[in-house]
């Protein structure tokens, strides 16, 4: 193949990263824009142009399968996902912000989503490795987009568990590739990781990924990162990264690489275990609210983990629903909590003082009971899901770690409706004087109904999910 | 008549959507409201019970449904393992009947009950109602995943209405009985998703109750009786029917989880004690009998031990308990611990006599207890206190309520011609006529209405004999005698206890043949 044929390869493969490359040509633009003008709403509408582009594109991506050179491979679950993803990016202009720091805010925001829109595709270990590391960077620094100290010191961390991280991982790919010889993900099968040693290269990879997953041991750094960031931060880190991490590990999975009762399954959904009971425990005991529901995330990192290690199509399609719900909740959550957060309530007992607010209570009491999975709400059918999945899978693969695991998530479900109805209980139940000062606006009202009315529209009519998702497929294939 | 079951089942939560939009100083508006709805529920349950067809017979239990309404909710398709189709489906027969009629009916009494309150007035009869639909949901819902929604839906209603509007330990009374409730219904979850995974209709997996009962398994999957698969050593199926028993068993609530029972019943406001111990327990019955028993009565057979000993161990302990408490409310409340283990005895005898008994006397102690309830709320609501040791010689100052009292007290110990003592009776020969489990049951189970008597006879020695006497002077003024609106609650309650006691064929007329088929559906398995 000469040099022409090959550019010319590559310029036709381009159109599968369009999607990517707007977003970093947005971002750049974004930057630009904001050195000459620092106004909020032209900001605002400059981020929201680039993302409208951005989901357009990505609807139109016809390529599919292995691009430029073998180091992308495209699937419909990626561009899906990527959707999913570039709406949350729109959804976060809800959040209040004000003029300061907005024009970097959109610029890491605009990185990480690329980031993880190309840790979805990436099919060679060196993207994999470079997408993640854009994803981390850009949110190192939104960590600390509060400038508060907390933030800084909330950064550091992550900043030095990212390090010792992506080392292991970079170590794990080293292993891989002296072992196996390649770097592609489309080459591996069931004979790739005979031996002990390319093995232990695989979990040392894991671990890269598990960190954007937030799966023990690799959590220590979500309740600190995410009460000190700025809440749009936190709700887009709690929800992009983690499922871009989630799509990636099961690109891995998909290609049957190991036998149903191999060990890296039981060392895996062993931690997958031991995140959801430190997540809902480690909640139990918290007295900020931010950080409580901090924990109830890393919990949930735990119950979406599943999905990504059976290949079903129930799996499938369960995940895509989970992935939705997860995404709306949080979004709502953080949306809440920052909030209240205005009005100088941080702390759980606090939210005694907002007894007069009934209205935004109860949206968020719905909230909260969709997060522990109770119907009529959407929150409840993606744990239904879940454990329909989980049972599935044991029936299927008469894998007793499954049942194991569906017995732990529903434990820890019961477990986690008591810290998510600490909030209402405040502000339904509590003892304290109503101080009648904290006053919401009506429009925070209107958006928190509409998250609460979007939860039970998914209860009652799941089939919508479902829906967008073979929409998203239809035009892709 | 068509669709009159949506309407009972959804009435009340149209009414509770209406109220979001009125404003919330206008709170006369929203008990007026409430009254109606429930009215027309009732009166709708009555046209219902007048149509229903006695003597409807069928070869299958598709065939023992009447008013059915089947229609598509939920249609996913999930590609290779087919779809998820969950079905509107609703449906009552012998079983649901009864208990459809109490549901109104009791609730109607809670709106009554509620009457005074003023405070956040909005809310409660919003949450009220919903609470309302979702209970009668429960008792007519032939799709478990329509069920199942019911039955959580109870939850979160139930948590605020304890939770805000009860007493001194309302938070922690309202916390517990929600988890307590939730850890129970995430069992059924999963049987649910099981029984879901292994039961077909045509060849799409179904949420049907009724296939469910009529055992359209998939052959191979992981509850069909003939699959060979075992977990932990046990069949899936054991497990299954152990853990229903733990789900319906909390909300019944059976002996070693029914803790949450006395703390929530005491915190609760009077009407919600009054809705929780009349239809919330009952729920947990139905749930048993419908879904374990129904769907499980091949383990029904095996476990008839299991299950009559939790049922004498509740009925003996709780009698205990209610014996050694001095609180008239928690009294009432270990009482209904004490009752429901007949609802169990009655079940585990597997005989068609011990099946209505148990049936009878969960509609029976549906009325019974709304009314002891009401009872203690009376003295609670002049003083503002309930212990036992503040009042004595209460039947000279108040004559009309020592007589509600005694009616109840005395139907709640089992004296012929009042409800209680049929039910029990039906149990009691069910029991000893059962061939599942030895004599002693049946012989535990009747010293449990000895120990029923000395509380309730020792309660009325205690409070209402002997010289008047109160233990604060400011409560003085208020000992007056039941209102017009006490008596309005009291009396159709005291009517249909003496009436169901008196010729009891007019409740079990209507459950007879779907018992009779139950009995010999059950009947097959029999080695």
């Amino acid at each position: 193949m000469n040099l022409n044929d090959q550019l010319n390869g590559i310029l036709n493969d381009l159109q599968g990263v369009w999607t990517e490359s707007i977003l970093i040509v947005g971002a750049i633009f974004i930057l630009i824009v904001g050195l000459l003008d620092s106004n909020k709403w032209l900001l605002k509408s400059c981020f929201l142009g680039v993302l409208l582009l951005a989901a357009y594109y990505n609807s139109l991506n016809e390529s599919t399968g292995l691009l430029i050179e073998n180091s992308l491979h495209i699937k419909p679950s990626a561009l899906q996902f990527g959707s999913l993803f570039i709406w949350v990016g729109i959804l976060l202009l809800s959040y209040q912000r004000s003029a300061k720091h907005l024009v970097e805010f959109c610029f890491f925001i605009l990185a990480l989503l690329a980031g993880c829109l190309f840790m979805m595709k990436a099919n060679s270990l060196l993207i994999v490795y470079l997408s993640i590391e854009l994803a981390s960077f850009a949110s190192y620094i939104l960590t600390n987009f509060s400038f508060k100290k907390s933030g800084f010191e909330a950064g550091i961390k992550y900043l030095l568990f990212g390090a010792i991280s992506s080392a292991f991982m970079l170590f794990g790919i080293g292993i891989i590739y002296g072992t196996t010889g390649t770097f592609f993900i489309s080459d591996w099968g069931i004979a790739t990781f005979q031996d002990l040693f390319s093995q232990v290269g695989f979990v040392f990879l894991l671990l890269g990924i598990f960190f954007k997953i937030s799966l023990v041991p690799s959590h220590i750094w979500v309740p600190a990162t995410y009460q000190a960031a700025p809440a749009d931060a936190t709700a887009f880190m709690s929800i992009v990264p983690k499922l871009a991490g989630l799509v990636l590990l099961k690109n891995l999975f998909d290609a049957n690489l190991f036998v149903a009762d191999h060990w890296i399954y039981a060392l895996i959904l062993m931690l997958g275990m031991l995140t959801i009971l430190f997540g809902t425990l480690g909640a139990l005991r918290q007295q900020n609210a931010r950080r409580m529901i901090s924990f109830g995330a890393i919990a949930h990192s735990g119950f979406l983990l599943p999905f990504a290690l059976l290949a079903t199509d129930l799996s499938a399609s369960s995940f895509w629903y989970y992935a939705v719900a997860y995404s709306i909740m949080n979004l709502a959550v953080f949306y809440l909590l920052d909030v209240y957060e205005k009005n100088d309530i941080h702390n759980v007992p606090d939210y005694a003082k907002t007894k007069h607010a009934t209205w935004l209570g109860a949206a968020f009491t719905l909230i909260l009971i969709s997060l522990v999975g109770i119907p009529p709400l959407a929150g409840f059918t993606a744990k239904f899901f879940l454990f329909t999945t989980l049972w599935e899978g044991y029936q299927g693969l008469a894998n007793g770690h499954l049942l194991w695991y569906l017995i732990i998530a529903v434990l820890a479900t019961v477990a986690s409706l008591f810290f998510y109805l600490q909030i209402p209980r405040q502000i339904f139940l509590g003892q304290s004087q109503d101080t009648q000062s904290i006053k919401f606006k009506f429009s925070t009202k209107i958006l928190a109904t509409l998250f609460c009315i979007v939860l039970l529209l998914l209860f009652f009519a799941p089939q919508l999910v479902m829906e967008a998702k073979q929409l998203l497929n239809n035009v892709h294939e | 008549m068509q669709n009159i079951l949506t309407y009972i089942f959804l009435f009340p939560l149209l009414i509770a959507m209406v109220m979001l939009f009125i404003p919330s100083e206008r709170w006369r508006v929203f008990r007026r409201l409430s009254f109606a709805a429930i009215s027309i529920q009732l009166i709708l349950s009555v046209l219902l019970a007048f149509s229903f067809d006695k003597e409807l017979n069928a070869e299958n239990w598709a065939g023992m449904f009447q008013f059915v309404e089947q229609v598509n909710w939920i249609n996913l398709d999930l590609g290779s393992v087919g779809s998820i189709q969950i079905q509107y489906f609703l449906g009552v027969d012998g079983i649901s009947m009864p208990l459809l009629m109490l549901s109104s009916f009791v609730l109607l009494i809670g709106v009554i009950s509620s009457w005074n309150i003023q405070e956040k007035a909005k809310g409660y009869f919003i949450l009220y109602l919903i609470l309302s639909s979702s209970i009668v949901g429960c008792f007519i819902a032939l799709d478990f995943f329509l069920f199942y929604l019911c039955f959580e839906f109870m939850l979160l209603p139930m948590f605020f209405l304890i939770g805000i509007w009860g007493g001194a330990r309302r938070s922690y009374a309202s916390i517990k009985f929600f988890l307590y409730t939730l850890l129970g219904s995430l069992f059924i979850l999963v049987v649910m998703i099981g029984l879901y995974l292994s039961v077909v209709d045509g060849d799409v997996n179904t949420f049907s109750l009724v296939k469910m009962m009529d055992g359209a398994y998939e052959s191979g999957s992981i509850l069909d009786p003939s699959s060979p698969e075992l977990i932990f050593g046990y069949s899936a199926r054991v497990l299954a029917f152990i853990f229903l028993i733990i789900g319906f068993g909390i909300k019944l609530p059976a002996v070693p989880v029914h803790t949450w029972l006395p703390d929530a019943h005491v915190e609760a406001p009077t009407p919600i004690s009054v809705v929780l111990a009349g239809l919330l327990l009952k729920v947990g019955a139905y749930g048993l009998l419908r879904i374990a028993y129904g769907i499980f009565p091949d383990i029904a057979i095996d476990y008839a031990g299991f299950v009559a000993v939790v049922g004498v161990l509740s009925i003996i302990y709780g009698g205990m308990n209610a014996l050694a408490q001095r609180d008239l409310k928690r009294m009432v409340a270990y009482s209904s611990v004490s009752h429901m283990g007949f609802v169990l005895v009655g079940l585990a005898s597997l005989t068609s006599i011990g099946f209505s008994g148990s049936l009878f006397h969960m509609v029976s102690h549906g009325l019974i207890s709304p009314a002891l309830f009401l009872i203690a709320g009376v003295i609670y609501d002049r003083t503002g206190n309930r212990q036992m040791e503040n009042f004595s010689g209460l039947a000279s100052k108040m004559p009309v309520y020592t007589f509600f009292m005694a009616i109840f007290f005395f139907a709640g110990l089992g004296l012929p011609g009042l409800s209680g003592f049929v039910g029990e009776l039906m149990v009691l020969m069910g029991a000893f006529g059962s061939s599942q489990f030895s004599l002693w049951i049946g012989i535990l189970a009747t010293s449990g209405i000895a120990i029923s008597a000395a509380y309730f006879l020792w309660t009325i020695q205690r409070m209402f004999y002997g010289k008047y006497f109160v233990r604060e002077s400011t409560w003085e003024p208020n000992m007056l005698d039941l209102t017009a609106r006490e008596k309005l609650m009291l009396i159709p309650l005291t009517v249909l206890v003496i009436v169901l006691g008196v010729y009891p064929r007019l409740m079990l007329d209507y459950s007879n043949e779907t018992i009779e088929f139950f009995i010999q559906q059950i009947s097959r398995f029999y080695p």
